[in-house]
């Protein structure tokens, strides 16, 4: 981690004990106003908008103290007010940029990687399909951000706010809608440019790639990663076993099959319920 | 315009003393300003950081955790001395304006 990034998080971990301060209506308030602010663009400064987040709560608790409330203090159009801050937030510096985007992608093309390594026969890498998912991977992210932004501030009359039911029926949408483009890319992009990795340098690489990408997330407490660890993890172990021809004669061709299917089905259940422990996890701190 | 004017009055606090965002509305307050929200604020001390004419730097304040305190920069002075320059222009006119109707 670097300067600005360590003190991103020492603001981000301030605020969050700061914020147990705040009484019910004004922690309530602050909450919507950090997630608009947070969720306003991928790409701006990220310590400065934090920084802006850790003075706003500061200021709140300071507000609360002497008998005001959130909305005395701030403003009754906070949407209107937040936007104004949101206008004037200093622009991510270029090495930021490349950090935000190269996350979602690299977490696809990993996935995609390991993918194919779990495919038996030689390692094939569709150079097109890659490209796709990165496209997909930065696309994603956007969307995803967008979508909290604008539900931050919902009109009283508006439908998602009203039924929790039209809420889960979108994101049950847009998630089946997201694994089909997933899984159509991962099947249909044509094989225009693709490279060939041979045993053992594929069994080499991936080995390589698992031990680096596992040892960088433990090292670097990179938590929001911990629940794609299993699957990589299984599948590279999977993947492995299938380019080893002693292990295939043991266990059999076709339960080697079986083996990654299961191995692909636990590692993702693994992912799900892992991300749902994190986020009630988040959501009770 | 008034928005202009809220910018030149914290410029002036700013240059009197250091000060922080919830301290800056109190003191806004105080003077008549009394629709002066946060929310106002926080935008106008943004863009006067962005244009270099305030400086903000976290100190530990006397309350607890640091706090970012805003103190004002050479080019933030000569932004206000031009401010008072405008403002008293743009008063003298006013002034002289309803002088003159009150003489009709």
């Amino acid at each position: 981690m670097n300067k600005e990034d360590t003190r991103t998080k020492l603001l981000r971990d301030e605020t969050n004990k700061l914020r147990k301060q705040l009484k019910e209506p004004n922690a309530i308030f602050f909450d919507d106003l950090r997630s608009y602010l947070i969720t306003s663009g991928i790409f701006y400064a990220e310590e400065d908008v934090t920084e802006q987040i850790y003075n706003v709560c500061l200021d709140l608790i300071e507000a609360q103290e002497n008998g005001q409330t959130a909305k005395e203090y701030f403003g009754k159009d906070s949407r209107k007010l937040a936007n104004s801050m949101i206008k004037n937030f200093k622009k991510a510096s270029l090495r930021e940029m490349i950090n935000i985007t190269c996350i979602p992608i690299g977490i696809f093309w990993l996935i995609t990687f390991f993918s194919d390594f779990a495919n038996p026969g030689t390692l094939k890498i569709n150079i097109l399909e890659y490209f796709l998912m990165a496209v997909l991977s930065v696309a994603l992210t956007c969307i995803v951000f967008s979508l909290v932004h604008k539900s931050v501030y919902l009109s009283e009359d508006n439908i998602f706010r009203k039924s929790k039911t039209a809420g889960f029926i979108l994101g049950t949408a847009f998630f089946a809608s997201f694994v089909l483009l997933f899984s159509a890319i991962s099947f249909w992009t044509p094989a225009f440019l693709t490279i060939r990795i041979i045993y053992p340098y594929d069994t080499i690489l991936i080995l390589a790639l698992a031990v680096v990408f596992v040892t960088w997330i433990i090292s670097s407490k990179q938590i929001y990663l911990y629940p794609i660890t299993p699957f990589v993890v299984l599948i590279a172990i999977v993947g492995i076993i299938q380019r080893i021809p002693v292990m295939v004669a043991a266990i059999g061709a076709d339960n080697v099959k079986y083996l990654a299917i299961g191995a692909a089905v636990i590692g993702f259940l693994a992912n799900i319920i892992w991300t749902r422990i994190q986020v009630k996890k988040v959501a009770n701190d | 315009m008034l928005k202009g004017v809220l910018e030149g009055c914290v410029l002036q606090i700013v240059a009197q003393h250091e000060t922080y965002g919830y301290q800056l509305v109190q003191e806004l307050r105080a003077v008549g300003f009394t629709d002066v929200i946060g929310g106002t604020i926080y935008p106008i001390l943004q863009k006067l950081e962005k244009k270099s004419l305030i400086i903000g730097k976290m100190k530990p304040s006397p309350e607890g955790p640091s706090r970012k305190y805003f103190s004002i920069t050479p080019d933030g002075r000569a932004e206000l001395t031009a401010f008072l320059r405008d403002w008293q222009e743009i008063n003298n006119n006013v002034k002289r304006i309803f002088k003159l109707g009150g003489e009709e």
